[in-house]
């Protein structure tokens, strides 16, 4: 076959396919994502072309231009529980990364006792970060059984839809379902369990295709920042931590002031990279900044520029005393 | 396309590239993954991720290497995740029908042969396919696929004949 047959071969395979349009859908994921790295403070206000744009906007993303941005909500590491024991887990929320949507987590406090469906209930409800969102409607998930050691079965409830919801894209809703299982895996010993849902489909998607694909590197952001939590007052120093499997185990980090502007930066080391995600902490120096609102912002490393898919960015939003 | 103007801002950008490239795109995408509407879900990634690295890439031919890279790599993971391409496949009944449509495009394959072709290529090892699809379809040289997909030129050679040559056993069987 010479060269030029190659060519009429190829493109007579393909010169049928005519795809759908998807400029709208692309223009929307664009808008949320440059909101995502436009993080809390600062540079809000180019965003309200984008708002107006993409039309459906929580309530936490409607600040109008020219003002100064909302200052974060504090979220209550101890969530609304009582005085019981408490469990700490990771709640996953969707955010737009360098490819696609991925899953984000807030560590949060849940009643021991109740954990695993106190677990899903958190994402039913709004997440700290305004970058971060959940996709169930509230009273989705009914109970929760098992254990960590033979597995979750989740039942839904009718509150969960079956179909894929308009606005939703197929990867957004496979990542809902996603989100179920890595949070139940944030149970202590629970990080191979097996998690079944009650209904074979749900928000459109096969669930148990998708939880049985479930693999953190896919699935969760390659960098995460736990601690602090979003809009935490800090002084002194400011610990950060998070998790990260980022290009050796350099997890660059910036806090903003502000104004936008860079006021400290760093680089902490992962534990390692590559194979999963890694726990990464750095120490910021807080002495001499003003009191106001800052952003924590930890990255993977980009190899150069240009190439793949670009770095993920987490951020947190801290009130500096 | 104005190719000297810095001053699109990642919006304009994005309107003019989808405008210029989403459909070849899509079809490179086609030769790599099979699946129509797997595809589109790769290119459309590809897409939102270009319009979030304008403020570096500023210029179109950049920006569209950095498409093409990045349709390359996302197709190549997104063939990991079988359940993605097996939501599409279900799609595929609708699509099939839309497709028997005589295509406008001189020189389209009949259903058959074009379903022979995907097939013979799904079933090259990835590196082949990659090589061949941005040889043959997209044109590019032997340096721009090496840049393209971060080899070797001598590895891209020796890739785009081995793939050659298992492309040639399959389809001179089916008697192409």
């Amino acid at each position: 076959m010479s060269e030029d047959r190659m060519e009429e071969l190829f493109r007579g395979t393909v010169a049928g396919v005519e795809p759908e349009d998807r400029l709208g859908e692309i223009r929307a994921r664009a808008g949320r994502a440059r909101r995502r790295r436009r993080t809390g403070a600062a540079v809000v206000l180019a965003a309200a072309a984008v708002v107006a744009v993409v039309g459906t906007v929580s309530v936490l993303d409607d600040r109008s231009p020219g003002t100064d941005p909302a200052p974060p909500v504090a979220v209550d590491p101890s969530g609304s529980a009582g005085d019981g024991p408490q469990q700490e887990v990771t709640a996953y929320f969707l955010a737009e990364a360098g490819d696609g949507p991925r899953l984000f987590g807030e560590r949060r406090s849940v009643p021991a006792d109740d954990a695993p469906l106190a677990a899903l209930e958190l994402l039913t409800g709004r997440a700290g970060d305004p970058d971060y969102r959940s996709v169930w409607p509230t009273g989705s998930f009914a109970a929760v059984a098992g254990d960590a050691a033979g597995g979750f079965e989740v039942t839904l409830s009718d509150a969960a839809p079956t179909d894929l919801p308009d606005g939703l894209t197929d990867r957004e809703a496979e990542m809902a379902v996603l989100a179920v299982v890595h949070t139940l895996r944030s149970l202590p010993d629970g990080a191979r369990a097996p998690v079944r849902l009650s209904s074979p489909t749900v928000l459109g998607a096969d669930t148990a295709l998708v939880t049985g694909r479930a693999e953190p590197l896919d699935d969760l952001g390659l960098v995460n920042v736990l601690s602090p939590a979003e809009g935490a007052t800090v002084s002194g120093t400011l610990r950060a931590s998070g998790l990260a499997s980022s290009p050796e185990a350099n997890v660059p980090w910036r806090l903003l002031g502000p104004d936008g502007e860079p006021v400290r930066e760093g680089f902490a080391t992962a534990e390692g990279w590559l194979d999963a995600l890694h726990p990464w902490q750095a120490d910021v120096d807080l002495t001499g900044l003003a009191p106001g609102t800052y952003v924590l912002e930890a990255s993977t490393d980009t190899l150069g520029d240009g190439e793949g898919t670009g770095p993920t960015t987490d951020t947190r939003s801290v009130v500096v005393e | 396309m104005d190719r000297t103007d810095p001053g699109w801002s990642a919006d304009e950008a994005l309107e003019e590239l989808y405008a210029t490239h989403w459909r070849s795109l899509v079809r490179l995408a086609v030769l790599l993954v099979r699946d129509p509407g797997t595809a589109e879900e790769v290119v459309q990634d590809a897409f939102v991720a270009v319009h979030g690295r304008w403020g570096r890439l500023r210029d179109p031919d950049r920006a569209l290497a950095y498409l093409r890279r990045s349709v390359v790599n996302r197709a190549r993971s997104v063939l990991r995740h079988r359940s993605v391409v097996r939501r599409h496949a279900e799609r595929e009944g609708v699509r099939a029908a839309r497709e028997t449509v005589p295509a406008a495009d001189h020189g389209a394959l009949d259903a058959d042969r074009r379903e022979q072709v995907l097939l013979a290529l799904r079933a090259l090892p990835t590196r082949q396919r990659e090589v061949l699809a941005l040889r043959h379809y997209v044109q590019l040289s032997e340096a721009e696929i090496a840049e393209t997909l971060g080899i070797s030129r001598g590895a891209v050679k020796s890739h785009a004949s081995r793939g050659a040559a298992a492309l040639r056993t399959v389809l001179e069987k089916e008697e192409l």
